[in-house]
């Protein structure tokens, strides 16, 4: 067990983040959009005051007869860091434009090593460490999405689908795997999976223990090289900002990285496949990881242009949207809170009369069709690649 | 008003005020940027702000006159009540006219305001009656902040340094671990 | 719930320049800008004036009447709605910390000396006669308060995490991150 040492608090903070730190024009904008300031009310999630008290942190180690920090101080701001969707929607109105998420997964890191994680984050870390899922589950039934269907595993092909922990293991996501596995033979693609796919890292990164990610990566890595792919291809944002980040470090330029929202875009785009136009009210909303943090903002939508007649937005769409509520490991924080997060966003999706949810984030899936159950809602949530595959021709 | 040392010298932040070694305080036109801290800095209320020009005018001693004439206030003073002259010669003048009226002298002689005036009223009541202020030999402390409060920088600029310091020390065990 | 602002698109990873945290600053409030700005306009110029007034001499006087006595009118005007806002808005009391309240009553001293000096310089003295000739009998100590306060908040103010700090870093971060935006261009 980690031993909470405050004066060690924060010490990874670098040139940077401490600068920024003093820096922060203490404009108040990012505390008016947290979606879990909204609904906490607690001073301690709200990003801008998070940032004060750190500041104070850090300033009480930098000054020369400073003393330390307190240690309750301490403690309230790491529980605050992790009642945080990571969404960066404080980002997105910072008038610095500066990287707050970053800054969250740095502050994040500094707790765990401070053994102030929280209890769930650190069994899902057990359990990636003991079969390389979030689950732990048996590291054997990763492809059993798969039955059924003529999935090519291991082999050299340009396109590698990388699947991800959620849509691999849980229930209700394993049509969508099975839906992408289809729309991407339907488009003739030469693709497969990996052999021995593990989590890509990014629950570890989310909950601050870093260290033991490396592992994932290097595995993660050789595999990809083995099957010479070209292309990969991702289901799960959080994956793919995470193979943006991380990986691209080790596969370098040699690799495209695309979502499937991209990449289903660029098959209509060259006529690879086509869609029936449906009458559905279909609305879609943008993960946090894809739409603001990636930018993949007009893909979804030139898609959903060709498979709907009646589309909406959903307020706060695009490069300025709300949080479903499970990003950045929230929901093993503060699982209740971060499902009324959720069933706002089903309400705003009733308010505009869609009969359909849609979103391309296996992570926002599970939380939005869980909020829907609990708030009995007529909105039926689907994943992006369910519903293109459904009216594939 | 020509102090020997003029507190509204030490006031004026371009250094538009000088003192003569014949006498004369004067103010530079050119340099004086109507700042008016002279103006609140002198204790006989001498200089005058002027706010038609912006700046700051005072009584110069006639200096484009003296070595030939006297300066136009005792020429044209018709009951000769002004009187210019060397300063040990109008002590004495002084002195005696003192002697005279057995009344006070207020200036040069007994008390030096600002290390002397070069001014010298020779009075027959005490000089509060006629409303002049009793001054110290050395600037009030009111001037001495504004000079040098400027040297709060240092202490500044050290507390800015000892940061930097123990920020490196942070910023190298961090390249160390 | 609050109706969206349009914001604009960003980059990510954000890109820090002088330009962006200037439309940010704007777009977040114009108030707030316009404080910054004329706040470091009237510090600077003051410090100009005090510290290179030796050298510089008469060529300040146009510094002193336009860019800290009429920019100092503005920032009195401003001031005033910034503090409204800020009293008014729960958020940024939330954010502030208790060193920029201090820095605010720093201001507001500042403010009132500095009426008291300009309250008989030429437009007020016309505009206004009666606001000279009823601070004058207080004016002794006015520039004195004037001047060596504007230093004692320097000193205060870089020694807790206070207005000043907050200045250098984003000063350092603008230079530093641009400088560091070359290097990976070049790369």
């Amino acid at each position: 067990m980690k031993t909470m040492d405050p004066k060690k608090f924060l010490e990874n903070f670098g040139r940077p983040e401490t600068l920024w730190m003093y820096a922060c024009a203490r404009c108040g904008e990012c505390v008016d959009v947290c979606p879990v300031f909204k609904e906490t009310d607690d001073k301690y999630t709200a990003p801008g005051y998070k940032i004060k008290k750190m500041r104070a942190l850090i300033h009480k180690q930098l000054m020369p007869f400073g003393g330390g920090a307190d240690k309750e101080t301490v403690e309230k701001v790491a529980k605050g860091l992790y009642e945080c969707t990571l969404c960066g929607r404080c980002w997105s109105v910072c008038p610095y434009n500066y990287d707050l998420v970053d800054l969250w997964e740095k502050a994040r890191e500094s707790a765990f090593d401070n053994g102030l994680a929280v209890d769930a984050h650190l069994q899902m870390i057990d359990a990636l460490k003991a079969e390389n899922n979030i689950f732990k589950m048996a590291h054997d039934r990763r492809r059993k999405w798969a039955t059924g269907l003529d999935v090519p595993v291991g082999e050299k092909a340009d396109v590698v689908f990388f699947v991800g922990c959620l849509m691999s293991y849980r229930g209700q996501l394993k049509p969508s795997a099975k839906a992408m596995a289809t729309i991407m033979s339907a488009a003739g693609e030469k693709w497969t999976l990996l052999e021995n796919e593990v989590c890509c890292g990014v629950p570890m990164k989310f909950s601050g223990g870093v260290e033991s990610m490396k592992e994932l990566i290097e595995a993660n890595v050789s595999e990809i090289e083995s099957t010479g792919a070209k292309k990969i291809v991702f289901s799960c944002p959080g994956c793919y900002r995470m193979f943006k980040q991380e990986y691209s470090k080790l596969l370098g330029d040699r690799v495209q990285l695309v979502h499937s929202t991209e990449l289903i875009d660029s098959y209509l785009k060259a006529g690879k496949i086509k869609l029936r136009k449906s009458d559905q009210t279909i609305t879609y909303h943008d993960p946090c990881e894809l739409s603001r943090l990636t930018g993949v903002i007009e893909e979804p939508r030139n898609v959903f242009a060709k498979a709907t007649n009646s589309y909406v937005e959903l307020p706060g769409n695009k490069f300025n949207v709300e949080c479903c509520g499970g990003g950045g490991l929230y929901k093993a924080a503060d699982l209740d809170r971060s499902l009324a997060i959720a069933q706002k966003r089903i309400g705003q999706a009733e308010n505009r009369g869609a009969a359909t949810l849609t979103t391309a984030c296996p992570s926002c899936y599970m939380t939005l069709s869980q909020a829907a159950r609990q708030k009995k809602s007529e909105v039926k949530v689907s994943d992006f690649a369910e519903v293109v595959a459904q009216l594939l021709e | 008003m020509h102090c020997h040392d003029p507190e509204c010298k030490e006031a004026c932040p371009v250094n538009a005020i000088k003192k003569f070694e014949e006498g004369p305080v004067l103010i530079d036109v050119n340099r004086c940027i109507g700042c008016k801290f002279c103006v609140d800095a002198c204790p006989f209320d001498v200089p005058k702000f002027n706010p038609a020009t912006g700046k700051v005018d005072k009584c110069h001693m006639c200096f484009d006159r003296v070595p030939n004439k006297e300066p136009a206030c005792v020429q044209t003073c018709p009951t000769g009540a002004l009187l210019f002259g060397e300063r040990q010669t109008m002590i004495q003048k002084a002195m005696e006219r003192k002697a005279q009226l057995n009344g006070y002298i207020y200036g040069d002689v007994d008390n030096k305001p600002l290390g002397g005036t070069s001014f010298i009223y020779v009075l027959k009541e005490k000089p509060s009656v006629y409303g002049l202020p009793n001054v110290g030999s050395t600037i009030s402390p009111a001037t001495s902040v504004l000079r040098h409060s400027k040297w709060l920088l240092i202490p500044a600029a050290l507390g800015g340094l000892m940061y930097l310091a123990s920020w490196r020390q942070r910023r190298i065990k961090e390249k160390e671990e | 719930m609050t109706e969206d602002k349009e914001v604009p698109t960003k980059k990510y990873p954000p890109e820090f320049t002088i330009t962006n945290i200037t439309k940010g600053m704007v777009r977040t409030s114009r108030v707030d800008f316009l404080f910054h700005l004329l706040m470091a306009i009237l510090l600077i110029t003051g410090l100009v004036i005090d510290l290179l007034g030796p050298w510089l001499g008469g060529s300040l006087l146009v510094i002193r009447s336009v860019a800290h006595g009429y920019v100092g009118v503005l920032f009195i005007i401003v001031f005033i709605v910034y503090i409204l806002r800020i009293a008014s808005s729960k958020k940024m009391k939330m954010v502030l910390t208790q060193t920029n309240t201090v820095d605010f009553a720093f201001y507001i001293i500042l403010i009132v000396t500095g009426v008291m000096v300009a309250a008989a310089n030429a437009p007020w003295i016309d505009i206004l006669p009666g606001l000279a000739a009823a601070i004058s009998p207080i004016g002794a100590y006015t520039q004195a308060i004037h001047v060596s306060l504007t230093y004692i908040w320097v000193l205060i103010s870089l020694l807790t995490p206070s207005g000043l700090l907050h200045g250098f870093a984003c000063t350092y971060l603008i230079v530093h991150f641009r400088r560091n935006k070359n290097k990976s261009e070049k790369r």
